[in-house]
């Protein structure tokens, strides 16, 4: 349903859940939330391009969220580079260590594949905590600036001061990266990545060059980090190399596979929730990570395709009873 | 001189490579049998460290009998993980399991955080003194340890020689679903599986508390070394384990003596990268 139906009103409804919820509730906090959960999302949104098209583990997403983060911030810190051009330098550099990585590692594949990203995961934070002349080590970058006014042409002048003009940014950002992710999926060269995941050595004798599109779902995926990481740091102001460390990247597969692994929309539900999902356990105060830890396992016990795999056999089912029902 | 300190350095990552080799032994143990990459195992070897104290410290249990209970009662809390968390999804897609195994260790350095406190703990040390071999000074409790995981490790490798469910797991480690069909019972290996690989965390645990200090997180950058030791050492293959834990802590040792104390953590990660690109089969495989 969720998936690649032909019903666009689930789409359109979230959307406007989205638009809408935040200003109904009138708190700021609700609209930091949803920045850091739009962030979440798009961070999946990206794994998702690796993991559930192409079939490619990755547990370094959180390295290219850090890179993209670092590289914008150092950018206009150090340049005085604007925003905008901060931002797109940040996708580029991620992608770019995307690409180098998936050179490196991508013939490797399975858990051989996990471990060696892993491991990227871990080289990229203690390079970012030990290179004090250029990252100021553990204690990070400070006065990130934010975004300047965006003046369009016939509107007032944008500006993101906010927590909510923030999140109108962020959403804007997630929005085009699910329609990306969506077309890629209906395009020919998502159907290869499909046909790679499922079945490689059959997919390279239909002629698709395997290798090649693999590296490219690889470094889409850390394109996608690498803007995440950007709106992070000049929303937040302070980047320190703990909001990437592999905590970041197990969340992030976290979120994909709650959340529906290879769907299009279960990878934003999933992020968005996993944000919330610690706020709300707040009332158990300091058991609320406990908590989360044994939620994860009974949740994945009791869902074994994600929130999204859910709703699609519900959906199913609801179809079936309706056409059975009918005389 | 250097010739004197080049050995203490060597012998002091003999010591963190043994404690490497335990743990990953668990680790890889799990993996061959079983095929899960048990996210939780760090974890575990930190509730046996903190096992193992609150023995010790809260119900003055002497040392020696702590560190048996540690092993004891996280071989038990292996079974029930095993039971509870990874049994159900046996027959599920491999990615699930590896959630639940990052649930877990959420959970499990949570709860530490919460009966251990965050402040770090410390063991007493198991033996005092030093010996002197010419001008080279061993600690005794570096000896002891060394000898103790030389024991532990031994052992795990006669039982899976010999005893009968030692085969059962060696023949499961190579086909799961024939070694069913003569007659295993999955159920149990995989309870054998998890209660050998918890007491031999939970060894390393105490061992390491005895030496360092305890930390509720001790155990994440024990279990990253941990995936480098395996891939190393072949998957699955323990006395590949057991070589790439040794070679690990020397060049970790020797890399923060002779380089820089920054590289410490980074050693691993680079020996991982070259050993995926230049051996991916582990250090002691044919090619």
């Amino acid at each position: 349903m969720l998936a690649e139906s032909s019903h666009r009103w689930p789409w359109l409804l979230l959307l406007a859940v989205a638009v809408v919820g935040p200003p109904l509730t009138g708190e700021p906090y609700v609209a930091h939330l949803m920045v850091l959960g739009s962030l979440s999302a798009l961070l999946a949104v990206g794994l998702n391009v690796a993991l559930g098209f192409a079939g490619l583990f990755s547990f370094a997403q959180g390295a290219f969220y850090g890179i993209g983060a670092y590289v914008s911030a150092l950018l206009v810190l150090s340049s005085g580079a604007g925003f905008w051009t901060a931002f797109l330098a940040a996708g580029v550099a991620a992608g770019l260590a995307g690409l180098l990585l998936g050179l490196l590692t991508i013939r490797l594949g399975g858990h051989y594949l996990a471990i060696a990203t892993f491991a990227f995961q871990e080289i990229v934070i203690v390079v970012i905590r030990n290179w004090d002349s250029v990252t100021k080590g553990p204690l990070g970058l400070s006065g990130v600036p934010g975004p300047a006014p965006l003046a369009l042409p016939g509107l007032p002048p944008l500006e993101f001061q906010s927590e909510l003009a923030y999140y109108y940014l962020a959403l804007a950002v997630l929005v085009l990266a699910v329609a990306v992710s969506w077309r890629l999926r209906t395009s020919q060269i998502g159907l290869e990545l499909l046909a790679v995941r499922d079945d490689e050595v059959a997919a390279r004798a239909m002629g698709v060059r395997a290798v090649q599109l693999k590296i490219f779902a690889f470094s889409a995926s850390a394109v996608l980090a690498g803007l995440a990481g950007s709106l992070f740091a000049h929303y937040v102001k302070n980047v320190s190399p703990e909001s990437f460390a592999v905590a970041t990247s197990f969340a992030v597969l976290v979120s994909v596979l709650v959340g529906g692994l290879g769907t299009i929309m279960g990878p934003v539900l999933g992020g968005i929730a996993l944000t919330f999902l610690p706020e709300y356990l707040r009332v158990f105060q300091e058991h609320r990570f406990t908590i989360y830890g044994a939620l994860l396992i009974v949740v994945v016990i009791a869902l074994p395709g994600g929130v999204a795999g859910g709703l699609q056999t519900l959906a199913r089912r609801w179809r079936a009873r309706a056409q059975a029902a009918r005389p | 001189m250097t010739l004197v300190l080049f050995v203490q350095h060597l012998a002091n990552g003999l010591i963190t490579g043994g404690l490497y080799a335990l743990v990953a032994i668990g680790l890889s143990l799990i993996y061959g049998v079983l095929r899960i990459i048990n996210f939780a195992h760090g974890e575990i070897f930190a509730v046996g460290a903190y096992v193992g104290f609150f023995l010790w410290r809260v119900l003055g249990v002497p040392l020696p009998l702590a560190f048996v209970g540690a092993m004891v009662g996280t071989a038990a809390m292996g079974v029930a993980a095993e039971r509870l968390v990874f049994r159900p999804l046996r027959f599920a897609d491999p990615l699930n399991s590896m959630i639940s195994a990052i649930g877990l260790s959420f959970l499990l350095q949570n709860l530490i955080l919460q009966v251990g406190g965050a402040e770090p703990r410390r063991l007493d040390p198991f033996m005092s003194g030093v010996l002197l071999v010419g001008p080279i000074a061993l600690p005794l409790q570096y000896l002891f340890i060394l000898g103790l995981a030389g024991v532990l490790i031994a052992a795990i490798e006669v039982y899976l020689r010999r005893a009968w469910n030692g085969l059962a797991l060696r023949a499961s480690s190579q086909d799961l679903g024939t070694a069913a069909l003569m007659g295993v019972s999955i159920d149990r290996l995989a309870r054998v599986t998890f209660a050998a690989a918890s007491a031999l965390a939970a060894a390393a645990g105490v061992l390491v508390g005895s030496v360092f200090l305890l930390q509720p997180t001790m155990g994440v950058s024990m279990a990253a070394k941990c995936f480098v030791v395996v891939i190393l050492g072949g998957v699955g293959n323990l006395p590949g384990a057991i070589v790439g834990g040794l070679v690990l802590g020397v060049a970790e040792s020797l890399a923060v003596a002779y380089v820089s104390t920054a590289l410490r953590d980074v050693v691993a990660f680079v020996v991982l990268i070259v050993a995926l690109l230049f051996r991916p089969q582990g250090l002691l495989r044919g090619a």
